[in-house]
């Protein structure tokens, strides 16, 4: 059940926030207001008038707008092009672009955006851009707007842009639903806040009266301390292992738009989860880890050495190994299982010509090792199921044992018992001494293997986590 | 592709044979169309089956059979070389033009043609991986670079000093009573052919080039160095034509700096209607082979039946885009094969 009896209300004119964890129901609540979904029990009321949406075109047509976080702009045309969207003024049946433009413009300007409607689109600033669409969803009626993570790419001062034009579209009558992960943010541009948990709500307040701690509590419960505790005792995690030797060390590692001045160790055989919501740079960061793109300044070292990586094949061939969050982006799916799992180290395991026994010796191997189901080398990977992919992904590293694995997203879209057995490998390898680090959005996951933690926001790390202080709470307050 | 078979133990006896077929229909498809046409033409003229004839398709195609090895590389690697005829007519001078003209040994002149070949091939690798053009783009800007060349060298004049090693592998016979006379080119055909399956099929290389067409990003991100991949195909491609185009001047008997552009649609023609797909990561030189048979029998049935020259070109086109769309379709079957 995605949401469960849920009564939620929003005042005319207000901001209304709306949080909750991943999974909390606040993206299928936000749907079902959007139109996207009309398969729901219970009833829905738009100015007292009851309502059921039969398409989001449905629910734009009554008056509410949704801007999602993947902004839906068209980038090669002009900021007019893209307000018009589909009902560009015509005369004599060729586009009128003079009036398409004056009009643009006034419209823009009423909302208070200084923004040339004859740019393109993507010559703009994504904070611009942002603006932009919810100026389009205004101009196509939009009297309620939701807004889906508008922060979660914005600077500062470009937040502090968007809070000015929300505060002006307020004295407009508008009504905004702001839905988001950053909890400084909620606070400050909304009048009341709606908390979600486990697909229930589980209170209402005013922003004014809130502040942050009680919003993660609320966030999470009341008992995260009491599962703090029961991690503590199933798996005793926060038996303390002690490391000695530093494995990965990176230096102010920078890259623009993405993230600033990372420094971070993890050592031989320690587990360093990476914490952060959706666009905090963890992504660019493991990809700059593993030579799949640079960045702009900082340098790394593996064992005391530093390493330039230039390419991904340099990168291999120093022991690092990438377990990308995309499985479209790490296997062949048209290929044989054993193909894919010899793949990364193709080189060291066969010494001159290939040789299919060979090949599948050593995927049998491999497929025993991770539990592959079915354990058929010749299958092609594409007709495995999404946890048994992974398991394929990670065979193929494994072929030989890396210094450094980089897992991103490792157990996203898995159930749960697919999730232990990913991370019942991991433990394994963290035994033999690999390096682990560990990115995720999940912070159970996440209190689950790692011995320490570090939480990534907009771009640069803002704690520090181990031992008692590694908790769901603190985690999700540094995010 | 695999060898072994994937045998589904839960499938009735029907259903396995059905979708052992499906699997190999990429294979089976261009073979039956192999089949059917030359059962057609067998069927409507007195001409096409016997010994002679078919040894006659076989010499027909062996230049092309050189060309094709390389355009398969390309293929499989997710990419296209649209110089391969430019490059090949240009190779074919530039060799005649150093033994002819520079008094250099035949075979040095071989090797200085085949190297400028490569080189252009470098040319080609180079823009596409380091400077981020599309292949379609780079080899187009080569064509004109390698035709604009034979142009230059020759100066609209047909050289017909060659040297005496493409003589014999263009235009010599091994034996002299017909019809064991077997065309030397043939040979030359079949060893190119060997070769790139050999380098496709048991070495790392091979592997490489495959894994980059079917998924560039994935293979770049298993720490493939997809872009020397990529540009090594290229070099391959490019060193092929220029193989070829010395060949077929032995052939001929004759270098110009022109009239070789067929070969650029003929040699991917070739490799795709043999299954090898265009995206890249599916086929091989076996398909290529059968391609090739399909192409030769095509052209010399047609010609048997005598139809009008104008017909027959576009009768040509016509068959290829049947078999084309036959190769998308036993593409997908094979995917739909793969999920049960």
């Amino acid at each position: 059940m995605a949401l469960n009896s849920i009564d939620f209300d929003v005042l005319e004119g207000e901001v209304h926030g709306l949080i909750g964890e991943n999974g909390a129901g606040k993206s299928t609540m936000m749907k079902l207001l959007a139109g996207v979904y009309n398969d729901y029990s219970g009833e829905m009321r738009l100015h007292g008038e009851p309502v059921r949406f039969s398409s989001p075109a449905n629910a734009q047509s009554r008056g509410i707008g949704m801007v999602y976080q993947e902004l839906s702009i068209f980038p090669h045309i002009s900021v007019a092009e893209n307000l018009f969207g589909r009902a560009t003024p015509t005369r004599f049946g060729m586009i009128d672009w003079r009036k398409m433009n004056s009009i643009a413009q006034e419209h823009l300007q009423e909302l208070g955006l200084d923004i040339d409607v004859t740019t393109l689109m993507g010559s703009l600033s994504v904070g611009s851009q942002q603006l932009v669409e919810i100026a389009r969803v205004i101009f196509s009626g939009a009297r309620i707007i939701i807004l889906d993570e508008p922060t979660s790419a914005l600077s500062p001062p470009e937040t502090r842009r968007l809070f000015e034009f929300i505060t002006n579209l307020k004295q407009q009558g508008k009504t905004i639903i702001f839905i988001s992960h950053f909890l400084e943010d909620v606070l400050e541009i909304s009048d009341r806040i709606t908390v979600l948990k486990d697909s229930r709500k589980v209170a209402t307040l005013n922003a004014a009266d809130a502040s942050k701690h009680q919003l993660v509590e609320l966030m999470i419960g009341t008992d995260a301390k009491l599962l703090q505790k029961s991690y503590e005792e199933q798996t005793g995690a926060v038996e303390q292992r002690t490391f000695d030797q530093v494995r990965l060390e990176v230096k102010n590692l920078s890259k623009a738009d993405a993230f600033q001045d990372i420094s971070l160790t993890i050592h031989r055989g320690e587990v360093l989860g990476l914490f952060g919501f959706m666009g905090a740079g963890q992504l660019q960061l493991a990809r700059c880890l593993f030579g799949a793109e640079q960045a702009d300044s900082g340098s790394i070292f593996l064992d005391g050495q530093e390493y330039k990586l230039k390419n991904t094949t340099k990168a291999r061939a120093a022991g690092i190994a990438y377990v990308p969050e995309n499985r479209r982006d790490s296997l062949m799916l048209g290929q044989e299982i054993f193909k894919n799992i010899t793949l990364a180290h193709l080189g060291r395991l066969l010494s001159g010509l290939l040789n299919q026994r060979t090949e599948l010796e050593i995927a049998r191997e491999q497929i025993g090792n991770v539990g592959l189901r079915p354990p058929e080398p010749n299958r092609l990977a594409g007709a495995l199921s999404g946890g048994n992919q992974q398991k394929v992904v990670l065979a193929k590293w494994l072929t030989q044992l890396p210094r450094l694995l980089i897992l991103s997203e490792p157990t996203r879209g898995m159930d749960v018992g697919a999730k232990e057995e990913v991370m019942s490998i991991v433990r394994g390898l963290r035994e033999q001494g690999v390096a682990i680090l560990l990115i995720t959005t999940e912070p159970e996951t996440l209190l689950s293997i790692a011995d320490r933690a570090v939480v990534l926001r907009k771009g640069r790390i803002t704690a520090e986590l181990s031992g008692a202080d590694l908790t769901k709470e603190n985690l999700m307050r540094n995010a | 592709m695999s060898e072994t078979a994937t045998i589904d133990t839960q499938a009735t006896p029907a259903q396995a044979l059905l979708n052992w077929f499906r699997q190999r229909a990429r294979d089976l498809a261009p073979f039956i169309t192999l089949v059917a046409l030359v059962l057609f033409f067998s069927i409507t003229t007195d001409s096409f089956f016997n010994l002679i004839n078919f040894r006659n398709i076989l010499a027909q195609i062996s230049t092309l059979a050189v060309v094709s090895t390389g355009v398969t590389f390309v293929l499989l690697c997710g990419e296209i070389d649209l110089s391969i005829a430019a490059v090949s007519m240009m190779t074919g001078v530039v060799a005649a033009v150093i033994y002819g003209t520079l008094g250099l040994p035949g075979g040095v002149a071989i090797l200085l043609g085949a190297l400028s070949a490569a080189a252009l091939g470098v040319l080609n690798g180079w823009s596409a991986t380091r400077i981020g053009l599309p292949s379609f783009i780079a080899t187009l800007a080569t064509m004109q670079i390698a035709s604009g060349l034979a142009q230059y060298i020759t100066k609209g004049k047909i050289i017909y000093t060659l040297a005496p090693e493409l003589e014999f592998l263009g235009g010599e016979y091994l034996g002299t009573t017909d019809p064991w006379r077997l065309p030397v080119v043939i040979l030359v055909g079949i060893t190119a052919l060997l070769i790139g399956h050999f380098v496709l099929t048991y070495t790392k290389f091979g592997r490489y080039i495959y894994m980059t067409g079917s998924n560039r990003e994935a293979a770049r991100l298993s720490g493939i160095n997809t872009k020397n991949i990529v540009a090594g195909c290229l070099t391959i491609s490019a060193f092929c034509a220029g193989l070829a185009g010395m060949i077929n001047t032995g052939r001929l008997g004759s270098a110009q700096g022109y009239g070789l552009d067929d070969m650029l649609l003929d040699s991917i023609s070739a490799v795709v209607l043999g299954g090898t797909s265009l995206f890249g990561g599916e086929g091989g030189i076996k398909n290529t082979m059968i391609g090739l048979l399909i192409f030769g029998v095509l052209n010399n049935g047609l010609n048997q039946l005598q139809l009008d020259i104008f017909v027959r070109l576009w009768a040509r086109g016509v068959i290829l885009l049947i078999a084309l769309i036959i190769n998308i379709y036993a593409l997908r079957l094979r995917n739909q094969a793969a999920k049960i």
